[in-house]
This record gives structure tokens, sequence and C-alpha cells, in this order.
């Protein structure tokens, strides 16, 4: 059903608002609306804008403790599949010792952080000076002999093929003197160091600019290369080991990422709710809070509201005002209401029909995929998977509702007689040479058309409940005619048509109810229609629809086909896997394929049956009723990452 | 002695014919659909590789042609003894048998093509509102609704031919 809400104002003293925020919070049952919207246009004119809070603090801390979250994963254990967020109380999130501890702690990491940063950068400085050196290793010219009184030193990187000699010979075209030696080379390069008088530096650089060398200029030297790359590596080493420290010390300190984790989600849950405050109009000294209720928590939040000097007011909505939307269900039903809101929320005033669509889905679901094994594994899986996983309320839900599917898939498999195809009729064929076949009610390889017809029927059964909740909607909102117009006549003429091709005197009852449903449709179906003509016209045109509902129910025949598709393909993984035959070889290789070809066949078809079950819902069943732009309801509480909140008793 | 001309007039050659279409055409429209909506979704991916699982659900959707084209090209096989060579079929049992396996050659090849553009402009949803992904689901799923039709005839017409 969809929960009635109600208008919650509260006036409270500015001073202890926050506080009543905090305290509603736990209660999860208000929604803060926009004041404006809720209260009589007079009131809110004559109330001061609500002010936009400063949460810039808030939210820096929020930032810097993510950062030091994000160092500290590195090294902590890894958190496995089966990894639960730890329970936390309320009272503890909340409290406020909790962040002064946790800010020296961040301090402490954000310094590991910072001095492990400088020296990596340290680091790759050193590793780059080192490996421009390496190629002038040999050269033995220490940096203060570079320039002497007379002479100076140019190292040239000379692009191969270009080599010493040409630059001699360039050299020696225009009397130039010098002396030059490659010092080492690679694949693209040549290193060489030229020698020459000081008075011809500038032709020297001209000869090499032409030949295209670039020169290099060792900045950071000190004494010769050899020992400068020494010293480097020293350093590198050196930084290596300061580096190892640091994360040593980030080590030690990964047992605190629970600590920060937890006091994240508090800056996170006093930031969601100091952001109320913006939706806030006020006087000097009252703030007037506005906010949805859902009805059954109304007591819940008043026995808060008590402990507080504030004055609220609980309004029921207006006739035609829209609300939040929060569909409650049984334990059974409530998991695959995640089907309706995909599609999309009911309207406020609509119904909440999800024990129909958890129903069908159910069914539709077991027959498409229609094997005992597979069916067996989904259930094991979906409802551990939920229990013993920390997988988050939606994950939860999927997880639930494809475990109750599974129930029904594996009747279905029984009722067809599939246990991972034919598998085991199969296994004690070839391995054990006995012939056994499984029991079976219905073959759907043999008798397609038992299981079309099945399917058909459900399909109509399924549109008929369909129509009647448009009937019921319509009754609801008084309007008792039309439910018999639009969905009476439609029954009778939809009940009639196939009894025609019945035997005996059953047949005549299908000739009447076809024309008393036909007649009754072409007189009603125009009324909206101003003039007489188009009445009429628009009465004989309705019969028409008479097609789309024959298709809708064509459309049920993807069960059938879906269904058998699974066992044929389960049949042709066990032949492969058996195709070897018995003895050890063969049961190995049967292994290998089986568990593959399995486990491919149950991904493909149970992909294939989930979409196709929420597509028979969303286009054949919510077509004949639904009405959907329902807003969820989303309540003020604890949304926390880390941690999960205990709930309140 | 068997000649080509021969062929024609030879039933198994016609039952062959329908298992290369069934399987080949659909495995075509699979992998072009499938292709196409990888493509797509590598767009996503490289912004936002979390999104892997979902991008990959509807990459699978157009494969499933494939998969009913693979089946009715072995149910053919199964049911006229191809498995263990032994295949007598008359040429009007062949004919018969070459267009049952015509609906889901043809709806598979072009289908998985389409489901694939649809499956693959939904890759763009995923970008978006990556909570809206069974609309996109859903679209394609509409899609493959013909293919799933077509299959369901050739498997009906196969099973009541009489070998």
């Amino acid at each position: 059903m969809i929960e009635k809400m109600e208008k919650l104002y509260i006036y409270s003293l500015s001073g202890q608002s926050a506080a009543i925020m905090e305290d509603v919070m736990r209660c999860g049952a208000l929604q803060p609306a926009a004041a404006e919207s809720m209260l009589e246009e007079e009131v809110a004119k004559a109330l001061q804008p609500a002010q936009n809070t400063d949460l810039s603090r808030e939210e820096e801390l929020l930032s810097r403790l993510e950062e030091c979250i994000a160092a500290l994963k590195e090294f902590g254990e890894k958190r496995g599949l089966f990894y639960k967020r730890p329970e936390v109380s309320y009272e503890k999130l909340t409290d406020d010792r909790l962040l002064l501890n946790v800010l020296e702690t961040c301090s402490r990491i954000e310094g590991i952080v910072k001095a492990r940063d400088s020296y990596q950068k340290e680091l790759q400085k050193a590793e780059l000076l080192k490996t421009s050196f390496l190629p002038w290793e040999r050269l033995d010219v220490k940096a203060a002999d570079f320039e002497t009184g007379r002479t100076k030193l140019l190292l040239y990187i000379l692009p191969k093929p270009q080599d010493m000699e040409a630059a001699k010979s360039a050299a020696r075209e225009k009397e130039l003197y010098l002396y030059g030696e490659t010092i080492s080379e690679d694949a693209e390069n040549k290193y060489i160091a030229v020698l020459f008088h000081k008075e011809d530096e500038k032709a020297v650089r001209e000869t090499f600019r032409i030949l295209g060398a670039k020169e290099f200029v060792p900045g950071g030297m000190a004494g010769t290369f050899e020992e400068t790359i020494q010293q480097a590596e020293g350093r590198i080493q050196e930084l290596k080991e300061k580096i190892e420290a640091e994360n040593q010390k980030l080590i030690q300190e990964a047992g605190r990422r629970e600590e920060l984790e937890l006091a994240w989600d508090a800056v996170k849950v006093r930031i969601d709710c100091l952001s109320t405050k913006n939706q806030m109009l006020h006087t000097d000294q009252v703030d007037v809070i506005t906010g949805w209720v859902s009805a059954d928590k109304k007591e819940a939040v008043s026995s808060k509201l008590k402990q507080y000097a504030c004055y609220y007011e609980y309004k029921e909505p207006e006739a035609d005002e829209e609300f939040p939307v929060l569909m409650k269900n049984s334990k059974l039903v409530a998991p695959f209401s995640a089907l309706t809101e995909m599609y999309s929320l009911p309207d406020s005033r609509s119904m909440d029909s999800n024990w129909a669509i958890g129903l069908f889905f159910f069914i539709f679901f077991g027959m498409m995929l229609s094997d005992a094994g597979y069916g067996l594994l989904l259930t094991i899986g979906g409802l551990g998977g939920a229990k013993l996983l920390d997988v988050g309320e939606g994950g939860k839900r999927l997880m639930t509702m494809l475990g109750i599917s599974g129930i029904s898939t594996m009747f279905w498999g029984l009722m067809y007689g599939s246990f991972f195809g034919d598998a085991i009729p199969k296994v004690a064929e070839v391995f054990f040479g006995v012939s056994l076949s499984l029991p079976q009610a219905i073959d759907p390889l043999t008798q397609p058309m038992v299981v079309l017809g099945m399917s058909c029927a459900l399909g109509v059964i399924h549109l008929f409940i369909g129509m009647g909740f448009k009937a019921y909607l319509m009754i609801r909102r008084g309007n008792i005619w039309g439910a018999v117009f639009d969905v009476g006549f439609w029954y009778i003429f939809l009940i009639g048509l196939p009894c025609l091709i019945l035997p005996g005197k059953l047949k005549y009852i299908g000739i009447i109810m076809s024309i008393a449903g036909a007649v009754g449709l072409v007189l009603t179906q125009g009324r909206e229609k101003p003039t007489l003509f188009g009445k009429i016209t628009s009465g004989v045109m309705s019969l028409y629809d008479v097609t789309g509902y024959f298709s809708d129910v064509l459309s049920y025949s993807r069960i059938l086909a879906l269904g058998l598709a699974t066992g044929v393909i389960a049949s042709v993984v066990n032949t492969i896997g058996t195709l070897t035959g018995g003895g050890i070889v063969g049961a190995i290789l049967f292994i290998v394929i089986f568990a593959a070809g399995h486990a491919l066949n149950m991904a493909i078809n149970a992909l294939g049956a989930y979409v196709h079950s929420a597509r028979l819902q969303y286009v054949e069943f919510f077509g004949k009723y639904y009405e959907s732009g329902g807003k969820k309801f989303d309540p003020l509480r604890a949304k926390t990452k880390y941690v999960n909140v205990m709930e309140e008793k | 002695m068997e000649t080509f001309a021969t062929l024609f007039t030879n039933g198994n050659f016609y039952a062959y014919l329908g298992v290369a279409l069934a399987v080949g055409l659909c495995g075509i429209g699979s992998a072009k659909g499938v292709g196409l909506v990888g493509e797509a979704s590598s767009g996503v991916l490289s912004e936002e590789p979390e999104r892997f699982g979902q991008c990959l659900v509807l990459q699978a959707l157009p494969g499933t042609q494939g998969i009913y084209g693979f089946l009715i090209g072995f149910i053919i096989m199964l049911n006229t003894g191809m498995m263990s060579g032994d295949v007598k079929l008359t040429v009007g049992t062949g004919a018969y048998i070459l267009a049952a396996s015509l609906p889901i050659a043809l709806v598979g090849l072009l289908s998985g093509i389409a489901q694939g553009r649809v499956a693959a402009a939904g890759v763009n949803i995923i970008a978006k509102k990556p909570d809206q992904l069974s609309k996109a689901m859903v679209s394609a799923a509409l899609v493959e609704t013909y293919a799933i039709l077509a299959f369901l005839i050739s498997m009906l017409l196969i099973f009541n031919i009489k070998m």
C-alpha cells in the first residue's frame, strides 16, 4: 500500500532548531520540504527568507578525511567479499568528541603523506639526473675544469648518422682547431665532448648547430660525472629508504582507518542535517521547519518534539495535493517493489500493486528459466548473498528477489523434469551405463502447445488483473459506470470471443457474450465525443482495440520460447560434455564443460528471464492501468557510507 | 555419382542449408549487435570503469539471436540425425526444413542488428543516469520480441516435420 503522509510544521526557537533536526533525523520519518510550498502565501511572505548555512568548514574537513582514508587504503588489510561494515549507534555517530580525536590523527597522516610526497618528488629528480648523466660517465673531467684560462669544453648530443669525423671535417673547412672525443653512443645518438680555444667558441657552436647537435649542459654536477652519478645513486637509495619509512608509519596508522571512516560519515550526516536549514523560513527568533511525515511514524516524531520548547502541528494534505510516495509491503513482496521503482513510482493518489507484480514476476521468471538446478543455485546464492554480504539496501533487495524467484524456477524445473538440463540421465547412461529418466509432468519439447496454452492463459489472467486494477481505481474515485463501460464490457467481450470455438451449447454462450460485450462497447466507448456521429464512429472503432489485446496475449508466448531455450542449451552442454564417453578423461572433460557451459547458460538465461519478466509487467500489464509519476519519499536520516547505523528500538 | 546438379535433388542438402542459414545469419546479426554495444560501451568505460557490469548487461542483450539460431540449427541436426552422420531426407522434407529455418534466420539477422543499435543508444543512459538502466534494457527487449516469435515458429515447424 502507499503510505499516508501528513504535513508537519514545527515552530522552534532559532537556537535549538539544529538540535531538533538532529533528533528528528533518528526517526528517519521526516522529509524536509521547502517552506514556500507548504505554508500559505501570506504567512510565507511575512517571514524572512531562508539563509544559506555556511558549511565550508565541514566540507573542507570531509575532503581532508577522504584523502586520509585514501592514503590508508593502500596499506590496511584488503576488505574481502564478506566484509561487513561496522554497526554503530546513533549516539556514537553524533558524538562531538569523535571529531576532536580524529582531527589529530588526520593532521598526523597528512604530515606523513606530505613528507612522502616531497621525498617522491626529490627521488624523481635524482633519477632523472642519473639517467641524463649516465652517457657521460666515461668522461673524467671535473666540472671545475670545463673552462680554463684559454680553453673550453662543450658537450654535444649528436644525432646519428652524424659522427665525430663529420664534425672534424666541417671544422677543418673553417680552419678551426678542436679536439673531440666520442664518449658513448646509443641507438639514436652519439655523445661527444669537444675541446677548443676560447676565441673560436662562436664558430664551434655554429658548426655544431648546423650538424643538428644539441648541447648538453650538466646542471647539478659536482666533481666528475662518475662521482656525481655515484652521489645520485646514494641519494636515490636514501630517498627510497625514507619513503619506505613513511610508508611504515602509514602502515602503523592503518588501524585508524575505521575511525576516520566513522568520522567521515559523522561529518556527512552533520552536513545533511545542517543543510536542511537552507529551506527554513524564519523570524528573528523563530525558525519554521516544514516537511512530510509518514503517518505511522507520527508518534515517534511527536515524542522527540515533546522534549523541546517548540510548537508543532500536523495537517493532512489537500484532496488534490501530491505527496511523496512510500510503498509499504510485507517482507515477501517488498523485494519486488524494486521492479516498480525501476519503472517509475506510482502517483501518490494511485495504488500500490506490488503484490501482483511480484507474484507474476515470480511465476514468469520461474517458467522462463525453468531448471531445478539453476533455481537451486539462484536461491542459495540470492538468499545467502542477501544475508552474508554487505551490498547495501538496493543490492540486498535484488538478491532477495532473485533468491525467491529461484524457488519458482525449481518448481518449474521439476515440472519439466530438468535438473541442469538432462544431466542426470546423460551421466547415468555414459558413465554408469544405466538408463534412467527424471519424472516430468510436462515435456516442453514434445508438448510445446501445452506450455504455449499455459503461457497465454497466464497472460490472460495477468491482463485481466491489470484491467481489474483500472476498474478498482475508477470505482474508488466514484466513477462506477466508467468501470462498467471501460472494463466490464471488455471482460464480457474478451471472455465471449474464445468461447465461440467451443463445441455444443457453450458456443451459444460465446455468441451471446461477445455480441453483448460488443454492443456495450459500441454504445459507450464514444461517450466523450460531442456529436452523435463521433459517438458512433469512436464506439465502432474501439472494437479494433481487440487486436491490441490479441497481441498482448501472444506476447506471453515468450515464456515458452525462453523456457525451451534454457532447456535445449542445457542439454546441448551435456551432450558436448559427454561426447568423449566414459572413463577418467571423459569425466574430467565433462566436469569442465559442465561447469563452464551451465554457468554461461544460467547467466544468459537468468538475464533474459529477468528482462522479459519485467517487460511483461512494464508493457503489457502496466499498459492496462498504471499511473506513474510519484516522487520518492526520501526522509532525513543518517545516510552512511562506511558504517551501518543501528536501528533504534 | 554425385554431381553439382544432383545436389539440388538431394533433400539432405536443403537441410544442411537450413542449419547454415539459421546459425550463420543469426550469428552475424548478434555479432554485429553485440559489437555495436561494445563500441559504445568503451566510451563510457574510459570515463567510468566501474560501470562495466551495467554495460555488460546491455551488451549481452543482442547476443540472444545468435543463441536462437544456434538452437534451431542444433535441433535440425538432432532431429535429422546429422550428429550421427546418417541423414536420408527426401527433397520435400529437406525443403521444408530449409523453409522452417528461414523465420529465425532472417529475423535473427535484422533484429540482432536493430537491438544492438537500441542497446548502444542505451549506453548513453548509463553514462548520464545509471539508475535508469532498466529502461534501456526494456527498450532493447522490445526489439527482441520478434526474434522470440520467429524462434518459436521455426521451432514448432521443425518439431512437426515428419522425418
